[in-house]
């Protein structure tokens, strides 16, 4: 070891060696710093970057939720205008002030057409309503919720649809459901709407700390790469709020091809609140 | 005209007047540290100087001092650190280190320099910088290191002991008067170090400052 070294009667050894190491060892741990420092800046503005990247994405699933939101509105706006303002306006028609200088068979053919229109309005209102909120939903949960949307969409004659539910003694949280709902209704509205399917199944598990839910269909569908495309483009806006949703739910969604490749499977993971 | 050798012992001085300027902005705990060093390290100083010139043995400051300057060195570090099982390799390593520097001076055979002690402090507290910066490494990244002061501290910390570390191992070993014209390297080492030190304790008054920032928007 260098300092177990005897004093040298040469002093040159000892000079070239400690000149060269200081050089060398001060070097080196220059080197290090710099390393560390660069590297480390590296580090940061990549980290920085996922970050911003993130933001983004929160960003682009908010507007979508609030476009979502406006959309919804809009649509509800459009229906009470559209439908129940012409069927009230007419049923005003049949009421004016006139009605009472016609004769008695008149009035009561007006009164009987206003009664009819007056009805037409409730149901109207009421399908405006259902359609917001199920009272399936609201009333007996989750599972008959889905079993009633499903006979629904049987009962339409162009696809049959099922849901079978093993695992559901426990429900999930009022909120939860209500979300779960959502989101399989815009995944089987996609469905219905872009991949020609035959038939729709929705099965349902759990395990002690999830609920899983899975979709299977024979129609065209989507794999995950290409719902995380679609998810980060400007399109997609259904998308965006599955993804939206199922974060709220702190779930995870994954869309797949059989390995058969004959049907498309989407499940949704979510977590059981304690 | 002030040689090389007074600006190394008065820059000692610089970390203790930026302490005194941020006095109420110093709230880090190896600042303190810092500054007891600085004091310390400022005070042994003059005591070699005047000792010299009174014709007194200076051997005996030097062993003390590479003893105390081990253990104010090993705390700045344990207090850097964050793995459990560097601090207790630290602790285990420094009472090994001081009870060998203890024993050493209790034989009282003072050779010119104590190269041997020197060097395993080098070695030692180098090798524990490294595990500092390793941490650092690995740890996820919420802002440049460079804006920490611990990374300063650390830094000032392995400049010196490699500037110093064959200069402390051959210094034994050389003749007088040769050695004489190596020590300004020290010198230099030491002024780098005290910059840095004083740069480390700057950096941890706008640490503060960020931080009461942040409590006074809640």
């Amino acid at each position: 070891m260098f300092f177990l070294q005897q004093p040298s009667t040469s002093s040159s050894g000892p000079q070239w060696a400690m000149l060269l190491g200081t050089v060398i060892v001060m070097s080196l741990v220059i080197a290090i710093i710099v390393f560390i420092v660069l590297y480390q800046q590296k580090i940061y503005r990549f980290n920085k970057r996922v970050l911003q990247l993130e933001e983004e994405k929160k960003q682009i699933l908010l507007h979508a939720s609030i476009r979502f939101q406006e959309e919804e509105r809009q649509r509800i706006a459009a229906d009470l205008h559209d439908d129940a303002g012409p069927l009230l306006a007419t049923v005003r028609l049949y009421l004016n002030e006139n009605m009472i200088n016609q004769d008695h068979a008149t009035q009561l053919q007006s009164i009987y057409n206003a009664k009819q229109i007056i009805d037409d309005t409730i149901r109207l209102i009421r399908n405006i309503s259902h359609s917001l909120m199920p009272p399936t939903l609201k009333n007996f949960g989750l599972e008959s919720a889905v079993n009633d949307l499903f006979q629904k969409i049987t009962g339409s004659g162009s696809i049959y649809a099922s849901a079978r539910f093993h695992d559901y003694k426990r429900r999930l949280t009022v909120e939860q459901e209500s979300l779960v709902f959502r989101v399989l209704q815009e995944l089987v509205n996609n469905i219905l709407k872009h991949s020609n399917a035959g038939f729709i199944h929705l099965t349902q598990n759990a395990n002690q700390d999830f609920m899983f839910f899975r979709l299977n269909h024979d129609g065209q569908g989507l794999t995950q790469p290409e719902f995380e495309r679609l998810n980060h483009s400007a399109l997609g806006l259904g998308l965006k709020n599955i993804a939206s949703r199922t974060e709220i739910l702190k779930g995870r969604i994954y869309f797949e091809l059989d390995s058969s490749g004959t049907y498309y499977k989407v499940t949704l993971e979510v977590p059981k609140i304690a | 005209m002030p040689e090389l050798s007074d600006f190394s012992v008065y820059s000692a001085l610089l970390p203790v007047l930026v302490v005194f300027i941020f006095l109420k902005k110093i709230k880090k705990r190896p600042v303190w540290v810092i500054c007891i060093y600085s004091i310390y390290s400022f005070i042994n100083d003059q005591l070699i100087i005047y000792r010299i010139a009174h014709d007194l043995p200076t051997k005996i400051l030097l062993y003390y001092f590479t003893l105390i300057e081990y253990l104010l060195f090993a705390i700045i570090v344990f207090q850097l650190l964050r793995s459990r099982i560097a601090k207790k390799a630290l602790i285990i390593i420094s009472v090994i280190f001081s009870v060998f520097c203890a024993y050493w001076i209790s034989l009282g055979n003072f050779t010119r320099f104590d190269s041997l002690q020197t060097s395993i402090e080098c070695i030692l507290i180098m090798v524990f910088c490294l595990i500092y910066l390793y941490e650092q490494l690995t740890k996820p990244q919420i802002e440049f290191i460079y804006n920490n002061y611990q990374f300063w501290v650390i830094i000032s910390l392995l400049i010196y002991l490699a500037g110093s570390f064959f200069l402390f191992a051959y210094a034994a070993d050389l003749p007088k008067a040769e050695s004489d014209h190596y020590w300004p390297i020290l010198y230099v080492c030491s002024i780098i170090k005290n910059i840095l030190f004083a740069v480390a304790i700057y950096i941890s008054t706008r640490q503060v400052d960020d931080e009461e920032h942040y409590e006074n928007q809640f």
